[in-house]
């Protein structure tokens, strides 16, 4: 018999590897690997200003993580600066601020690492509806949206001269991926969840065939590495976010190796 | 009736202090083929994706009637764009195919027409044993040949063609300037293209646009393209010489670029 906790930690983990890996593969597409390591490091103060605000923090953490995702897009749209230079800057003064904020709270002080390396086994069950909640709408936009983010993903001048409102549709791209970063924080940690968005979506990308494949591989070395890793924390009482990223990177090993033996083939 | 397919008027396009182009005014009519000729740095990739709208700038430029800003959705399907090249990560997993089909998607053209057009161009094209192909596998000539393709599903009214022969060998030129001929006596496409290949303009073009950062000739080529014009658009440096390779009256036998 599965413990319910588990059973709570496997639907979180599924659900959060599931769009990980589907957004990874545009993430990749667009080089902006970077991207989702601002945002998580950004959802750091969004937990600190939901402690302080007796707000949720995972709610705090999806707004604030969110709304960094937006400026990012907006510095990108109008800044004469390059995507590396604004996460630069960005990324260690949203973490400055997490950490300062969270020295004001006075009462129960939030455990730093379990934010930093994840702990899915505090995934509540009002976790678990928010990430299926969450996890429905950014699907379903996803796949409306599909073929136009492709399209742009791929090259946004067409998308431009084919009448396509491309600033928008990027918007709500980095919306998605902002949400899409949050949720994988609960389950990787700050840290770590940038992995999950590049690592499945990289090993994909090193002996995929097509684009319908890259996605479909994706998907499934994520999954696979999320339930391999979820269940080696557990049998060997080891972390499960860390658990899970080596075997993502296991996996892009073999990938890696596979694709340059075909190389010299 | 409009007969106009392409027209700029006053069009400046500034980078900061930079001056791309200054005060850019032409016509192209529907049916004929233009070339912009000119230097590098000259402002012609800018002048085709400001028309685009892909770049701000001043001034007024209209394609069959409209500015970009006022294009619906399916005004754009009237106008093909082939840009230098693609900009994907090399090695990135994504077929010709998948190209084809996502750069054709959700546009306002039947399924029907669009597996007919793409059946046509991919054998006019050659690109029919390519499809299967990733991008990152193709030759800059190839990735040139998908992309006209691309613009030729929707069978614009328009076509704008950044330096279309830009990785394309000789043999490939004469080729392409054929099929240009081609499509646009079948279909009456209007052209507008980059070229850095002087010799081939006075066979082909009907109508010439020297350029560099403003409008230096402008008409047709046989009245414009003087000796005198290409050395004040090019420098000194260069004189224009008889193509010794091409057929007397072939499309490339008035003028070659010689570096003195």
């Amino acid at each position: 018999m599965i413990p319910s906790f588990m059973v709570r930690v496997l639907i979180a983990g599924i659900l959060a590897g599931i769009l990980s890996a589907i957004i990874g593969v545009f993430v990749v597409l667009r080089r902006m690997a970077f991207f989702a390591h601002a945002v998580a490091h950004a959802s750091l103060t969004g937990i600190a200003i939901g402690f302080i605000t007796n707000t949720n923090p995972f709610t705090a953490a999806l707004a604030f993580g969110t709304l960094t995702g937006v400026l990012i897009a907006s510095l990108i749209e109008k800044s004469k600066l390059f995507i590396d230079t604004i996460i630069g800057v960005l990324l260690p003064f949203t973490m400055a601020l997490g950490l300062i904020i969270i020295g004001f709270i006075k009462s129960y002080k939030p455990d730093i690492m379990s934010y930093l390396f994840g702990d899915i086994l505090a995934v509540s069950t009002h976790d678990i509806y928010t990430i299926l909640a969450l996890t429905v709408v950014t699907l379903a936009i996803l796949f409306i949206l599909f073929d136009e983010i492709t399209l742009i993903s791929l090259d946004e001048e067409w998308a431009t001269v084919r009448g396509l409102n491309v600033r928008i549709i990027n918007y709500i791209f980095y919306v998605l991926l902002s949400v899409i970063v949050v949720i994988g924080t609960k389950v990787v940690g700050i840290i770590l969840v940038s992995a999950m968005i590049v690592i499945p979506a990289a090993s994909s990308q090193n002996i995929a065939r097509s684009f319908k494949e890259t996605l479909l591989l994706s998907t499934i070395f994520s999954v696979v590495s999320v339930i391999a890793g979820t269940a080696i924390s557990y049998f060997l009482n080891l972390p499960t976010g860390p658990a899970i990223v080596v075997l993502m990177s296991l996996i892009f090993l073999i990938t890696i190796l596979v694709h340059l033996k075909r190389v010299r083939t | 009736m409009i007969d106009s397919a392409i027209s700029v008027k006053n069009f400046s396009v500034q980078f900061g202090n930079f001056t791309a182009l200054s005060d850019v005014s032409f016509e192209i009519n529907k049916g004929e083929i233009a070339i912009i000729i000119g230097p590098n740095g000259a402002g012609k990739t800018t002048l085709i994706k400001a028309i685009l709208g892909l770049i701000p700038h001043n001034g007024e430029a209209q394609i069959l009637g409209k500015s970009a800003r006022e294009m619906s959705k399916s005004d754009w399907t009237r106008v093909g764009y082939v840009p230098q090249t693609i900009d994907l990560p090399k090695n990135f997993p994504f077929t010709v195919d998948e190209l084809l089909k996502f750069s054709t998607s959700k546009a306002l053209i039947s399924e029907k027409d669009k597996h007919a057009r793409l059946e046509q161009f991919s054998s006019l094209e050659h690109i029919g044993d390519l499809r299967q192909k990733l991008i990152g596998e193709l030759s800059g000539g190839q990735i040139q040949r998908v992309l006209i393709a691309r613009s030729l599903m929707f069978l614009p009214d328009v076509m704008l063609l950044d330096e279309p022969l830009a990785g394309i060998d000789m043999a490939g030129e004469r080729t392409f300037y054929e099929f240009i001929y081609f499509v646009r006596e079948k279909y009456g496409i209007t052209f507008l293209l980059i070229s850095h290949d002087v010799t081939v303009v006075s066979k082909i073009a009907d109508k010439v646009l020297c350029l560099n950062k403003k409008l230096f000739c402008y008409g047709q080529p046989s009245e414009v393209l003087t000796e005198d014009k290409i050395k004040e658009l090019y420098g000194s440096h260069f004189g224009v010489f008889a193509h010794k390779t091409c057929p007397k009256d072939g499309p490339c036998n008035l003028y070659k670029e010689v570096e003195k």
